[in-house]
């Protein structure tokens, strides 16, 4: 009688095969993902900016800082409905800055605002940089702050 | 019947029940005849077998060994530049409190600034700023030149906007 089948070291051979390819395809699936969360994040970055628009057209000043992952002030009512500024593992933050020198080639007395990004996913904050087309981006690999004016 | 060939294109006449069947039978008699083919035996195929087995284990090591160079949003150079930067804003938060207080903040967070990386001391009327990035630290001390500081904004711009 013949024994037909697959011996053990086919059966290892096809799973090493699999074990490559997988290994191969893994690391590309990730920069993906990243890529699609920078997008949201780029969204809500929007949304902030233009609710620190709303508010400042309205009462003449921009939004006080606030905390992190904390709406600031005053600006609840120019969000969209049911904004947070946490989301999944991404947490913003409203920053502002006086500066009673001003910025090289930009006047004395100018305040800065920006959205302080903060995540653990570093390729996020990659694709994010990249995505960002505002005035400076500046920061650390797991926070980045990025200058609305 | 006209007894003319089909003409090119044309339906071929549908096939008959029993020529289904026939067709049927004689593929499964060519995989029965394909499974009963020997194979060459295990003695001859385990030598290729171990070699192609331990290349596909060894690459697999390799692969999986690799080193990952982790993403970084920012090159050391824009790291630093922010880190100066940074103690820019703080410097002029510091002023912007002193100059509407009188003295200067007890702490960064008294100034507006809470949650920084920053370190602030101050003493009398003289404060410094520390900012660390890894094994570096950038340093203002009040009174000091500041170019190095609000400079740093320029690269960040060129960083940016490329």
């Amino acid at each position: 009688m013949t024994r037909r089948g697959f011996t053990v070291l086919e059966l290892l051979a096809v799973l090493a095969i699999f074990a490559l390819l997988a290994s191969l395809a893994v690391p590309r699936v990730g920069p993906v993902v990243s890529r699609a969360e920078a997008t949201r994040v780029i969204g809500d970055y929007n949304a902030i900016r233009h609710a620190a628009f709303d508010v400042r057209e309205t009462t003449g000043s921009w939004p006080a800082a606030a905390g992190d992952g904390e709406v600031p002030p005053g600006m609840t009512a120019a969000l969209p409905t049911g904004f947070g500024f946490t989301h999944g593992g991404t947490t913003y933050r409203w920053r502002t800055w006086s500066l009673p020198d001003g910025l090289p080639g930009a006047p004395a007395d100018t305040v800065v605002v920006a959205v302080e990004v903060t995540s653990s996913d570093a390729a996020m904050l990659v694709a994010l940089r990249k995505l960002y087309r505002g005035p400076i981006a500046f920061g650390t690999n797991n926070r980045i702050i990025l200058v609305v004016e | 019947m006209t007894g003319l060939p089909p003409s090119p294109g044309a339906t071929p006449p549908p096939k008959k029940p029993w020529e289904f069947v026939d067709e049927v039978r004689r593929d499964a008699d060519a995989m029965v005849a394909d499974a009963a083919r020997p194979r060459a035996p295990l003695r001859t195929r385990l030598p290729w077998l171990s070699l192609l087995l331990v290349v596909l284990v060894v690459l697999n090591v390799l692969e999986w060994r690799r080193p990952r160079v982790a993403p970084q949003a920012f090159t050391s150079a824009e790291e630093e530049a922010s880190a100066r930067f940074g103690i820019y804003l703080a410097q002029q938060a510091v002023i912007h409190y002193r100059d509407s207080a009188g003295r200067l903040p007890p702490s960064l967070a008294a100034a507006g600034l809470e949650g920084g990386d920053i370190a602030y001391h101050a003493a009398d009327s003289i404060f410094t700023l520390e900012a660390r990035v890894g094994p570096n630290v950038y340093a203002y001390r009040f009174g000091q030149d500041l170019t190095p500081f609000s400079g740093a904004y320029t690269t960040l711009r060129m960083a940016t906007q490329p």
